[in-house]
């Protein structure tokens, strides 16, 4: 199979759905999970307490992490139909943008001291900061194709 | 925008239609229909060009500049 653009945008595509559907079902069953003793019986042996912990910031960093995928599900299909430098996309990059610093918020509030859940704070506002600098090339990128558009 | 183009009034001088000159021009009739609507932001001087042979006139009667 002769890899290409498309098919890795094709892969891309599938890997947000499928990460859309596994951030539901875990909202949905976590509960479950904690309540049957999953995760104090796996192999990372997480204590209840913390498992109870983290739940609240799981389920409020749902939010913005699953709008965040629901938005780069829009932004992949827009480039998947070959519309890259359009308005559009600068709008989904910000929304993204914005998602990955409200959830670096929900994670360093949620904290409380936890180096781990800092960490990912730290790493989400990270993306949140690059996410802003691709959203501004391609801002500028819509605005060249405008130019080169309306360029008779 | 400061500067106009008047092509439909050297259009009408000339009797000729829109499809004709993008025709005769080589410029698609959605192109040609951004420059008589003042939404172009540049025109190629091989475009201006070819709008005065096919026209018939100079740069000057096809552009303005006009205090905003």
């Amino acid at each position: 199979m002769i890899w290409d653009s498309k098919k890795s945008v094709i892969l891309s595509i599938i890997c947000t759905r499928a990460v859309i559907v596994f951030a539901v079902a875990v909202a949905a069953i976590l509960p479950w999970l904690v309540s049957s003793g999953f995760f104090a019986d796996s192999a990372f042996r997480i204590q209840d307490a913390v498992v109870a912990k983290l739940m609240p910031i799981y389920y409020v960093a749902c939010a913005p992490v699953l709008a965040a995928l629901f938005h780069v599900n829009a932004l992949l299909t827009a480039i998947r139909a070959g519309r890259v430098f359009v308005g559009a996309n600068v709008r989904y990059l910000r929304v993204i943008s914005w998602c990955c610093f409200v959830a670096a918020a929900v994670f360093l509030v949620g904290a409380r001291g936890s180096l781990a859940l800092i960490f990912i704070a730290a790493a989400a506002a990270f993306a949140g900061l690059l996410l802003r600098v691709v959203k501004n090339v391609i801002q500028a990128g819509v605005e060249l194709k405008d130019e080169h558009d309306y360029t008779i | 925008m400061a500067i106009n183009v008047n092509i439909d009034i050297m259009m009408a001088r000339r009797k000729i239609s829109a499809g004709e000159l993008s025709e005769r021009i080589g410029i698609t009739p959605a192109n040609l229909s951004i420059l008589k609507n003042n939404k172009a932001r540049a025109i190629r001087f091989s475009t201006l060009e070819a709008l005065c042979r096919e026209l018939g006139c100079q740069p000057g009667d096809i552009l303005s500049f006009e205090e905003e």
